[in-house]
Order: structure tokens, then C-alpha cells, then sequence
């Protein structure tokens, strides 16, 4: 019973940690979210345009080893969520290596079996684009996320509707936590929720954060929140240097991926 | 002015929270909102805000109806702390949260800050500027969110029992400060010496109705009214 208690509170913790990093980080704070979230994007789409059996995917990996040593990110933050999403990338990947018996001609005129290139090849694609989509959230704070997404014309409720639900998600755990101590307090001798309880505490439990929801949403209004308005503080202008460091990592980018074409090219 | 006309609140269910409510509350008066568990203060704060729908009757405001296409200058004229902190308090940080309605009322960020920071000054919570409002006590809580609306400077405050939580130093100091400022307060509480010390004028609800509105202190001292009104 306390396990799940403090679960629920670590998960808030590090919902807060999350944040708390991204408005601290000094160097990667300071540029403008919507270079993050371009370079992000540009990022992500070379790596995924590699072929299943193209391993010139790993050039990629230059990038997060040359961040890593810039920004120092908190290592088990980083992986924590990283291992949240492998065990999915793995269950894919292992039909490929069950059921891919082609063989495939590697650098150098090796050999091998195509579901083992694949099984590789998809994994290092989902480290690669996970971790850029985490470094963008570790380093931004997420309303500079919504004011980049407004600089890119995205409407406005969607933007809203995306910090809010990140807002709600902390209100819903913090409504189950009280939902648990108020049960566990009054049902000392159990050691979870019972079953038969179950689908009362997550009806009861949805209600709540409904209400409370609502609640701070009208806080919001009450203290003159509109939605464009406040989405928009965030919009920022990109400076010169930001839009030039931009222009060298698509480049950086581009070349790597070409680079990566003429690898397979040659070695083949 | 703050005119409420034959004021009837609904909730769903047929449950009607306020009947027939009729007030005037004049420009800088403070009237303190008395009334039982239940009475329908809280209801009619919220209504003022235009946080409820109005079943019949009608509220101005400042000479503006209190109604959907009027709230946005409605809201910029009305400072609300609830009754709950923890529906007040949204943001990572305590300062973030002071901060949230002078951004919103286009004050730019470093003037933003500092008024936030004189306002938790005021409020005794300048050290908890970077704490995250969730892991606050209660007491805490209920500053902070006074601080949030106080910074905002607006002319009709509405406090939900501002001094619920407060220890009596605090309580003390709030009640200093409520009668320092100089807008228009309606104050809902159960406290006696709280309405007794900020108020000039008190109005007392009973089972959704308005029993009595008048002077504070002649209110105050009809003892058989507030034993009535389960005051006593
Ligand atoms: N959201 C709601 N839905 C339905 N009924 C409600 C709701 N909020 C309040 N009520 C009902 O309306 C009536 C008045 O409630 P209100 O919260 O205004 O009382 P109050 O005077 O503020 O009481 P307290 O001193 O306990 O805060 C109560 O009978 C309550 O049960
Ligand atoms: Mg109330």
C-alpha cells in the first residue's frame, strides 16, 4: 500500500523534476523553443528515413554524445523515461528478428541475417528519436514548447490542450494520492485497493479531477487567463545566431545522412 | 457598486443554493458574508465572478451585468481567493503562480516580478518564492493565494474565509492588511472578530436566503440573529 503511495508521489516528483530541469538549464533554455522544436524535427525525420537495414543510422548517434557532455542532463531522469518506451521497441523488433531470414550483405563483405540488422537498426532508431524528443522537453520549459508550437501556426486550442493536459495529469495524481491515503488510512489492514473497489476509486477518482479541473480552470479565468494571449507571451523572435546555428545543424544533419547513403554505396 | 437584484442560484438537481438574494454594497465598503455551513456564500462569491449561472435575478457589477459577454471585464475588475488553496494555486512555483495574473494583465515580466516580490513580502512569504505550492501548508497555501490576487491590485475583492487556515499571528496580520486596502471587500467567514475587525457592514445568509443585511457591529451584537443563523 505504501508502495503504491510513493509511486504515485515519485511520479509527481519527477513530473516537477522534468520541469524544474527545463527552467534551469541556462544554455539550452535560453534559445528559442522553436529552433529546438524545428532542429528536433529535422532531426528525427533523417533518422527515420534510413532504410531497416541501412546501420548508417549510427552516425547519428554523434549528436546526443556531443550534447551529453554540453548539457549534462540528469542521466537517470533521461533514462528512466527511455526505459519506459524500450520493452515496446523490443517486443517490435523481436518478430523481425524471429521471422526475417533474409541475408543481408553488410560493409566490408560480411554477412548476416536480416532480422538481427533490423531487430539493431529499429532500436537505434527509437534510442535516437525518443532522445531527441526528451532532450527538447528537458531543456524547454513546456510553455515555450506551446509558444514555439504557436510560432509554427498550430491552433491554438490544440496548443492549449496540450499544457493543459500536461497541468491536469499533475492534478489527477495528486487527487489519486489523496484518494489513496483517505483508503488506506480507513482500510489499515489491506495491502493494496481491492479488486471490488477498483472501478469505484477510478470513477470516484476521474470525478474528482474533473471537478478539480474545472476548479482551476476558472482560478485561471478569474486572474484574466485567455488562452491566445497567454500562449502567445511565449512566442518568441529568433535571433540572428539562432536561426545561423539552426541552418548548421540542418546541415550537419543533411550531410550525416548523406554521408550515410555514400557509406552503404561504397560498401556495398 | 456591487448590485445583486432578486438573486436565485441553482445547482443541478434542483438544488437551489440561493433564493431571492437582493444587496447593494457601495464603492470601498467591506461587508463581511456571514452565514452558516451550507448558507450559500460561497455560491454567491462564485456568482459574482460569474463562475455560476444565474437562474434569475441579475448582478451588476461597476454598473456592468455580471453575464457571459461581460465576464472578461468583469474578472479585470474582481480579485477572488477560494475557499480551497489548492484550486487557486496551479503553477510549479509559488512566485510563477503571483506572477500568472500580472502577465495576464500585460504587465511584462521583470515589473511582473517585482510586484510579486512586495506582495509576498507583505503576505510574509517571500522565502517561498521557489517552493512549489502543492508541498505547502495549508496556512501556506491560503498567503500564497492571497498574494496572487492582492498583487493584481483589484478594485472589488472577493475572500472566501481568508483566515480559515491561518494561525492567530497570521490571522492578525491578514486582518491589518485587509483593512489597509481600499477597494471594495466582501469577505464570507465564520469568524466574528474577523468581520468584526475589517467590516463595516455585514450581510447574513440562512438556508440560501438573506436574513439580514446591515451595520457590522449592530450584526454583530444581536445575539439571538446569530443564534438563530447557527453563528453562536
Ligand atoms: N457544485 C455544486 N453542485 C451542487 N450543489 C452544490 C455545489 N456547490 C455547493 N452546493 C450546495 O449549495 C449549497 C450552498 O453551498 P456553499 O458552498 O455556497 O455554502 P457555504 O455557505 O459556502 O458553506 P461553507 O461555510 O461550508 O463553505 C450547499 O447546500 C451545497 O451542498
Ligand atoms: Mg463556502
Amino acid at each position: 500500500m505504501k508502495d503504491s503511495a510513493a509511486g504515485i508521489a515519485s511520479s509527481m516528483a519527477s513530473m516537477r523534476e522534468l520541469e524544474i530541469f527545463s527552467a534551469s538549464d541556462a544554455r539550452f533554455s535560453s534559445l528559442g523553443a522553436p529552433v529546438k522544436i524545428l532542429a528536433s524535427f529535422v532531426f528525427i525525420l533523417c533518422v527515420v528515413s534510413f532504410g531497416v537495414y541501412d546501420l548508417g543510422v549510427m552516425l547519428f548517434f554523434v549528436f546526443p554524445a556531443a550534447l551529453w557532455f554540453v548539457v549534462k542532463p540528469p542521466a537517470r531522469i533521461f533514462f528512466n523515461r527511455l526505459l519506459i518506451v524500450l520493452p515496446f521497441v523490443v517486443f517490435t523488433g523481436i518478430s523481425n528478428l524471429i521471422f526475417d531470414n533474409s541475408v543481408v550483405e553488410l560493409p566490408f563483405g560480411f554477412q548476416t541475417r536480416g532480422g538481427a540488422v533490423s531487430f539493431f537498426t529499429i532500436l537505434c532508431k527509437a534510442v535516437l528519436c525518443v532522445g531527441a524528443a526528451l532532450f527538447l522537453v528537458l531543456t524547454t520549459p513546456i510553455n515555450a514548447i506551446a509558444g514555439g508550437l504557436r510560432r509554427f501556426k498550430l491552433p491554438c486550442v490544440l496548443v492549449l490542450q496540450t499544457v493543459l493536459t500536461l497541468r491536469y495529469l499533475e492534478v489527477m495524481l495528486d487527487e489519486a494520492r489523496r484518494m489513496h491515503c483517505a483508503y488506506s488510512l480507513r482500510a489499515p489492514n489491506l495491502s493494496g485497493i481491492r479488486i471490488s473497489d477498483w472501478h469505484k476509486i477510478v470513477a470516484r477518482l476521474f470525478l474528482r479531477s474533473l471537478d478539480r479541473a474545472e476548479n482551476i480552470y476558472s482560478a485561471m479565468l478569474c486572474r484574466g487567463f485567455c488562452a491566445r494571449k497567454t500562449m502567445d507571451f511565449y512566442k518568441t523572435k529568433e535571433s540572428f545566431a539562432e536561426i545561423a546555428a539552426l541552418l548548421c545543424f540542418v546541415f550537419a544533419c543533411v550531410f550525416l545522412r548523406a554521408a550515410g547513403w555514400i557509406f552503404k554505396g561504397a560498401a556495398w | 457598486m456591487v448590485k445583486i437584484e432578486n438573486l436565485s442560484v441553482e445547482y443541478g438537481g434542483g438544488n437551489c443554493a440561493l433564493k431571492d438574494v437582493s444587496l447593494e454594497i457601495k464603492d470601498g465598503e467591506s461587508v463581511a458574508l456571514l452565514g452558516a455551513n451550507g448558507a450559500g456564500k460561497s455560491t454567491l462569491l462564485k456568482t459574482l465572478a460569474g463562475l455560476n449561472k444565474i437562474s434569475s435575478g441579475f448582478v451588476e457589477i461597476s454598473g456592468v451585468r455580471v453575464e457571459r459577454k461581460n465576464l472578461r471585464k468583469i474578472r479585470s475588475d474582481i480579485g477572488f481567493v477560494f475557499q480551497n488553496s489548492d484550486d487557486q494555486l496551479f503553477s510549479l512555483t509559488v512566485e510563477e503562480d503571483v506572477v500568472f495574473g500580472l502577465r495576464n494583465m500585460g504587465i511584462d515580466f521583470q515589473k511582473s516580478k517585482e510586484i510579486a516580490g512586495e506582495t509576498m513580502e507583505r503576505l510574509n512569504i517571500s522565502h517561498l518564492a521557489n517552493r512549489s505550492p502543492s508541498r505547502l501548508s495549508e496556512g501556506e497555501k491560503k498567503r500564497a493565494a492571497i498574494a496572487c490576487i492582492l498583487a493584481m491590485k483589484p478594485k472589488i475583492l472577493l475572500f472566501d474565509e481568508p483566515t480559515s487556515q491561518l494561525d492567530a499571528r497570521s490571522t492578525r496580520l491578514l486582518c491589518e492588511l485587509l483593512k489597509s486596502l481600499n477597494g471594495t471587500k466582501i469577505i464570507a467567514t465564520h469568524d466574528l472578530n474577523v468581520a468584526r475587525s475589517v467590516c463595516g457592514k455585514a450581510a447574513v445568509l440562512d438556508n440560501s436566503r438573506l436574513v439580514k443585511f446591515g451595520d457590522a457591529s449592530e450584526i454583530l451584537s444581536d445575539e439571538k440573529l446569530l443564534f438563530d443563523c447557527s453563528l453562536l
